[in-house]
């Protein structure tokens, strides 16, 4: 029953950001996997942090949550939390859900990067 | 008919064929995406609320999609709690987020997803959702 690899995430530090990747599917199996992994991220990182969904293929809707969760923990420290390069069924969902103008957006990571760093300057 | 375990690392199945059914019927891309999160969320619904706490002895969760001339049906059956998911009332959003709320919203995205929801609590004691897609017509084509 169990299907290896359904759901990865990893990060990386680019350009004084926290770029992390999710490929797979985010489902009832793995949510908490994706929760506990970004929580770590979300720690270490310092006030920017862009994910990159090129590679989900399915996210439920308590990922959306946890979307919304991670920008609002971040935002309330001063920082950045962007999403980039989502599918459109998955842009679907986050405009479904009201999300779509609370989450800052982007089509890809350099967009996010520059919006962030115009942010973090207009704050300090 | 599909027959799954009632556990979390069944749904990828149970979304593999809804998608391939939606795909088959000729819905759109978009409409596709739709019957898929709204079939995993209704799915999902059952095992993290329906069977919790609930002596069951081998709780499944039967899936059964067809298509007629006008519609996809997903029919869910289950034998878990009754919950009659047309009367959920859903939460205002994006207060519902402000709040400081993560989850909760899997109702309301069905109904927006879904053309009807039906539900019935059967005489054998499971519950049946439908969850019904129409299909769109194609241009000139009458009923």
């Amino acid at each position: 029953m169990r299907r290896k690899g359904r759901f990865q995430i990893r990060s990386r530090d680019r350009d004084g950001a926290r770029v992390v990747y999710l490929d797979g599917e985010i489902d009832a199996a793995t949510v908490s996997r994706f929760q506990k992994r970004m929580e770590q991220i979300v720690a270490a990182a310092g006030r920017l942090v862009v994910v990159n969904c090129r590679g989900l293929q399915f996210a439920n809707t308590a990922t959306f949550g946890l979307f919304y969760h991670f920008h609002d923990t971040i935002r309330r420290s001063g920082g950045y939390f962007a999403l980039c390069e989502l599918r459109p069924k998955i842009r679907d969902v986050l405009r479904i859900l009201g999300l779509e103008k609370e989450l800052h957006v982007f089509d890809d990571v350099p967009g996010a990067l520059a919006a962030a760093r115009r942010h973090l300057a207009e704050g300090a | 008919m599909l027959r799954i375990p009632a556990r979390p690392e069944a749904l990828a199945l149970v979304r593999c064929v809804v998608t391939q059914m939606a795909e088959d019927a000729g819905l759109s891309e978009e409409e596709v995406g739709k019957v898929e999160i709204a079939v995993d969320e209704a799915c999902t619904n059952i095992l993290e609320h329906g069977y919790r706490g609930r002596e069951v002895k081998r709780p499944e969760i039967e899936l059964q999609v067809s298509r007629d001339d006008d519609a996809l049906r997903v029919r869910i059956f289950d034998r878990a709690r009754p919950f009659d998911i047309t009367t959920y009332a859903v939460p205002a959003l994006p207060d519902h987020w402000h709040d400081g709320h993560t989850r909760g919203v899997g109702i309301y995205l069905i109904r927006q997803c879904m053309d009807e929801i039906k539900y019935r609590r059967l005489q054998d004691d499971r519950n049946m959702l439908e969850l019904v897609k129409y299909l769109a017509r194609a241009p000139g084509e009458t009923c």
